[in-house]
């Protein structure tokens, strides 16, 4: 089966996200490097399909290394990535980014583009060779501008929005793109707490109401636990613990991957992980 | 052709803002389009022999026989083409070089890439003494020449940085002096002639030049337009670009080669016509204000600059003086590139 043919079609919306299989990703012993350095050492993992996965782990542990290997952005130095089973790197640029989006840590927008203008970017692999967008194009930009509450500020600069609003318009260009896989990295980085929990909710919303994978990288981890149906702790370049947030995340976990000792308890709002540093000693 | 035309039109149904970005850009280029209109009617009603509009116009439509019809679709209607063709060329080719390399000062006059072209089309017309597609072949080999040149010199700091630039016109000034000392060697007799390869001229305008010229954008010009979407996904930063589908890598490469193509083209037809490649693109951009490479918008800027400024170069200076267009192009563009290096490149 082709990458392509697996993913639900646009216009058809998916009521039940279990009644279809979602496609695969997968990364088989796969080690990632820039320039002659190592920074990714032989990871498998499988993403569920469907659900929200997390990577969290310390700076420089790999996990923004680790989601580029999966969305394509860096070439494995040795293993590989499949999407259903298919290299990504057999899977034509175009098909693939009409399953596979990536939102990454720093994007640019040039000087005096709209919102309105940088969302209907997001429907390039939709696209003929020539053709413009037809009806089907328009009505995913207006949707992904509604679903991020950003119809008001359609024709505004990006440079005229605020943080939180341009992660909003970022964000509203990987719907529209409307791949059935979305990567983030760091999609919350320089937001407020508020922000960030309407960032989170607005991807937790797509993903139950439209069935979208989600993969992210997460700094905060009683948030990533929050989120999260799948996480992934990395350290040193390498999965250190993988499963349900409640029985990966613990006191033992947060010492080995942050070298920080702290105290795990339920979220009473959740009761999932809540993680909460020890006082020390201060010099 | 350009990059954001895809506001979409639901939208631009919607939200008054959005109808007032496209509508803008439509007037802009309608505003630009209307102006190059005006500068050809005047290019083609000036002159020694003064002509009523009655004139030009039954010169166009070959309605009648005899002088003013000669002077019209002989003399000044080739002469108007290749000014527009040169224009626009230079103005598409500044517009992608500034937007794929994300630098305002990267054009191809200002990194050397026209004296390239210039010196390659000189050598092969003077030492070669051949004419027609063997020139516009040199040039753009002397073009492509000088972009490889740069790369490998000053590429791996990325081509933003102020060394790529000065890198750049350093190589443009080798170029000129090689094209200097040709034309000095030749001991040319025309002084026109020396002109044209040192400063760019529309003097030797003939219409084998304009349809040379005409065949080669007919070619490329539809390359580049078929580029634009990935170019637009280009500004987005790589990262983005290739999440969306494109080959950042390979669109950069080709665009550029397309470029270089384009400037190499308009240089082997009327010189080294300086700083319209450079100029075009930001007032472009500033015109539409959009976030996009305003590559139509370029192109007719490009056009209206080498037009506008041959009708001054050859009616408007003091003391009767004609000039090659060069000079005017010249003067409009050296204190733009002043300004820009002094405040520094920023992204384009």
């Amino acid at each position: 089966m082709s990458a392509a043919s697996a993913h639900p079609t646009p216009e058809t919306p998916v009521p039940d996200p279990t009644s279809v299989s979602p496609p695969r990703l997968v990364a088989h012993d796969l080690h990632l490097a820039y320039g002659g350095r190592d920074v990714v050492h032989g990871v498998d993992l499988a993403v569920p399909p469907g659900r929200v996965t997390v990577i969290v782990g310390a700076n420089g542990s790999g996990k923004s290394t680790l989601l580029k290997g999966l969305g394509r952005l860096l070439a494995p130095r040795a293993g590989r990535v499949e999407l259903d089973g298919v290299d990504l790197r057999r899977v034509r640029p175009r098909e693939l980014a009409r399953v596979l989006g990536l939102l990454p840590q720093h994007p640019l927008a040039p000087e005096g583009l709209g919102v309105a203008a940088l969302v209907a970017r997001g429907r390039f692999p939709h696209r003929g060779l020539l053709a413009r967008g037809g009806a089907a194009d328009d009505d995913a930009v207006t949707r992904a501008l509604a679903a991020t509450d950003l119809l008001d500020l359609a024709g505004a600069r990006i440079e005229e929005l605020s943080g939180g609003q341009r992660q909003r318009a970022w964000l509203a260009l990987l719907l529209a793109q409307d791949p059935a896989i979305m990567l983030l990295d760091e999609p919350t980085t320089f937001l407020d707490l508020a922000h960030q929990v309407d960032l989170l909710d607005l991807l937790a919303t797509r993903n139950r109401e439209a069935g979208t994978t989600v993969v992210m990288v997460l700094h905060d981890l009683s948030l990533a636990a929050r989120y999260a149906d799948h996480l992934v702790v990395m350290r040193a370049g390498r999965v250190l613990r993988a499963g349900a947030p409640g029985e990966v995340l613990d006191e033992e976990c947060v010492e080995a991957a942050f070298g920080l000792r702290a105290r795990v308890l339920p979220d009473p709002e959740t009761g999932t992980p809540l993680v909460v540093p020890r006082v020390r000693q201060i010099r | 052709m350009s990059a954001t035309t895809d506001v979409p039109a639901r939208v631009a149904r919607g939200p008054r803002t959005v109808r007032r970005v496209a509508g803008r850009r439509t007037a802009v280029h309608a505003a630009l389009a209307g102006l190059l209109l005006g500068l050809a009617l005047l290019a083609l009603l000036l002159g020694e022999l003064r002509l009523t509009p009655r004139e030009v116009l039954d010169g166009l439509l070959g309605s009648r026989v005899g002088g003013s019809a000669f002077v019209v679709r002989e003399l000044r209607l080739p002469r108007l083409l290749l000014g527009l063709l040169v224009g626009a060329a230079l103005g598409l080719a500044g517009a992608v070089f500034q937007a794929v390399l994300r630098n305002p000062l990267a054009s191809p006059d200002v990194l050397g890439v026209t004296q390239g072209a210039s010196a390659a089309a000189v050598a092969t017309l003077l030492l070669g003494g051949l004419s027609g597609w063997p020139v516009v072949a040199a040039a753009a080999a002397g073009g492509v020449a000088v972009g490889v040149t740069l790369q490998v010199l000053a590429g791996r700091g990325g081509a933003a940085g102020q060394r790529f630039v000065l890198c750049g016109v350093g190589l443009g000034y080798l170029g000129a002096s090689v094209t200097a000392y040709l034309v000095t060697r030749a001991d040319l007799r025309q002084a026109q002639d020396a002109l044209l390869w040192t400063t760019g001229s529309l003097g030797q305008a003939s219409w084998p030049l304009v349809r040379t010229l005409g065949l080669a954008l007919l070619v490329l010009v539809p390359l580049v337009a078929g580029l634009a979407p990935r170019l637009a996904l280009l500004q987005l930063g790589d990262a983005s670009a290739t999440a969306l589908g494109a080959r950042p890598e390979r669109t950069r490469a080709l665009l550029l080669v397309l470029a270089v193509l384009l400037a190499a083209a308009a240089t082997a037809a009327a010189g080294p016509v300086a700083f319209v490649a450079f100029l075009a693109a930001p007032l472009a951009r500033r015109l539409l204000a959009d976030g996009s490479a305003a590559l139509a918008g370029s192109a007719l800027v490009g056009a209206v600059l080498v037009v506008g400024c041959d009708l001054l170069a050859q009616h408007a200076l003091p003391g009767d003086v004609v000039a090659p267009v060069g000079v005017l192009t010249g003067a409009l563009g050296a204190p733009l590139l002043v300004w820009l290096l002094v405040r520094g490149p920023r992204p384009a």
